[in-house]
């Protein structure tokens, strides 16, 4: 069962050396020549992530920068225009307030003007009619009094309109 | 019955050769738990470490072993 | 266990399991039917050469090692997938946990040595685990071996690193008064001729106890007068066993590299 084999350990020390050599020589070299490899690889990868991340970065701010700056231009634009067209407006009500209010006063010059017209005329009416209203009561015989009181009347009913 | 007194030797050198190693890894193992519970962080040095150890307390149990596979195959 | 005695003409059915190791017997001249004794007696240069299962067991371990670090080292791509990304995985272990740190910055020229001695051993533990065939590391001979040259190697790197003289010198710790030399020194010495003495019995007694214990419980079938009641269960747990078997054949692996790399850097700088 444990008994000393020598051509065992002959072939054990054999074996093992050959192997030892072989990997020496073609093994673990290239093996760890690929992981070195793939170990900068990768910090190349990370880098260049980096590099890239950080030029993302500078372009967002480059680009939020600009972007405020037409947000604020746009602001100002709207503003500007808010007062341009309030100012306009106002304006506009301004002489819409002025043409009602000189049309207001033609229009009422223009009553007054009609209605002292009509009164001119109706007076004139009203003396034609009262004159030919006298004349007729005149001549179916009346009295003084009543003549006068007649044409009062007459008038007073006139003024009243 | 059959066997002689070398047998006899061979169960009692395997059963003798294991007690100390197995309290031996007992302790081992539970006071690396005990340390990987208090610093989990530390748990990987702590296996590794405690490998190496059961690997020197179960050598005893081995030596054991060997005496009474000698003794058996005689 | 009184139908153990009575299962065979010769000894009783562990005996018989046991033969299966003696690679003498003529378990050991056949190899998933070849017949290997043509080569059984092979003496070159005055050396016994003789081949055995073990021998040719070592011999295609030795090619599988090397086939799967080529194989790991020369793949397509940079991107390592399935088992090429297994190897790297181990390799990269080896090569952190146990090289860089037994030996620092000089691990670069030690790692063909450590490293290959970690695939080396692994395979051999693993190719045991294939029915017919046998496990290089579960003979005593193998792992000997394989320890005096890890002896021979970290004798010698010390006497280099440290000088031939100084290396002695530096066994026993400094500083202490000199009787305790007198007792310390043997002490250490017989510490040096047993760390080889331990690496190998452990490796050689891990790798054959598991397979015992597989037999064992395989032969529990037969003690057992082969009743299919009885029979799934001692199988169920060879099953369990033939698991566990494959975590002993890595850790086994690693403990011997890991202790052999301490011991080559320990006695290359006695301090730490």
């Amino acid at each position: 069962m444990i008994k000393l084999e020598l051509n065992l350990m002959i072939w054990t020390i054999l074996s093992f050396g050959l192997l030892v050599l072989l990997l020496g020589k073609f093994g673990f070299g290239p093996l760890v020549k690929m992981l070195e490899a793939r170990e900068r690889k990768i910090r190349e990868s990370i880098e260049q992530a980096e590099h890239a991340r950080l030029e993302a970065e500078r372009l967002l701010r480059e680009y939020e920068e600009k972007l405020a700056e037409a947000k604020a231009e746009a602001q100002r634009l709207i503003a500007e225009g808010k007062q341009l067209g309030d100012n306009l407006r106002s304006e506009i009500v301004q002489k819409a307030n002025e043409e009602a209010k000189r049309m207001i006063a033609k229009a009422e010059g223009q009553i007054n003007l009609d209605v002292e017209q009509a009164i001119k005329e109706l007076r004139a009416e009203v003396a034609d009619l009262s004159i030919s209203l006298a004349s007729r009561v005149i001549e179916q015989e009346i009295d003084e009094s009543a003549h006068e009181q007649l044409i009062e009347k007459y008038l007073s009913e006139v003024g009243r309109l | 019955m059959e066997g002689n007194l070398a047998h006899l030797g061979s169960g009692l050198a395997i059963g003798l050769a294991t007690i100390g190693p197995g309290v031996g890894i007992g302790t081992i193992v539970g006071k690396t738990i005990e340390g990987m519970a208090r610093q989990p962080e530390s748990a990987g040095a702590l296996r590794t470490t405690m490998f190496i150890g059961i690997a020197f307390a179960e050598a005893l149990a081995l030596y054991g072993f060997v005496f009474a596979i000698l003794l058996f195959a005689k | 266990m009184e139908s153990a005695g009575t299962s065979h003409g010769h000894g009783n059915i562990i005996s018989e399991m046991l033969e299966e190791f003696n690679l003498q017997s003529t378990y050991g001249q056949h190899f998933f039917g070849i017949d290997l004794s043509p080569l059984s007696n092979l003496h070159l240069f005055g050396l016994d050469l003789s081949v055995n299962k073990a021998v040719v067991c070592l011999w295609l371990s030795t090619l599988i090692t090397f086939g799967i670090i080529y194989y790991a080292g020369h793949g397509r791509g940079l991107v390592a997938t399935g088992f090429r990304n297994m190897i790297e995985a181990i390799f990269t272990f080896i090569k952190l946990n146990v090289v860089e740190e037994a030996l620092g910055h000089e691990g670069k020229k030690w790692l063909p040595f450590i490293g290959g001695l970690f695939f080396f051993i692994l395979i051999n533990n693993l190719i045991g685990l294939i029915p017919g065939s046998f496990a290089p590391t579960s003979n005593i001979n193998v792992t000997a071996a394989l320890a005096i040259l890890v002896f021979i190697i970290f004798l010698i790197a010390g006497m280099i690193k440290q000088g031939p003289f100084k290396y002695w010198a530096h066994l026993a710790p400094g500083g202490l008064p000199k009787w305790m030399y007198v007792v310390l020194y043997p002490i250490e010495i017989i510490t040096l001729f047993m760390k080889p003495l331990s690496l190998a019995i452990r490796l050689f007694a891990n790798m054959l106890a598991g397979h015992i214990v597989i037999f064992s419980l395989l032969a529990l079938i037969i003690l057992f007068k082969m009743s299919l009641l009885m029979a799934p269960l001692p199988f169920l747990a060879s099953v369990i066993m033939y698991a566990f078997e494959i975590f002993v054949a890595l850790i086994q692996a690693y403990i011997f590299t890991i202790l052999s790399a301490i011991y080559i850097g320990s006695a290359m700088h006695p301090e730490h």
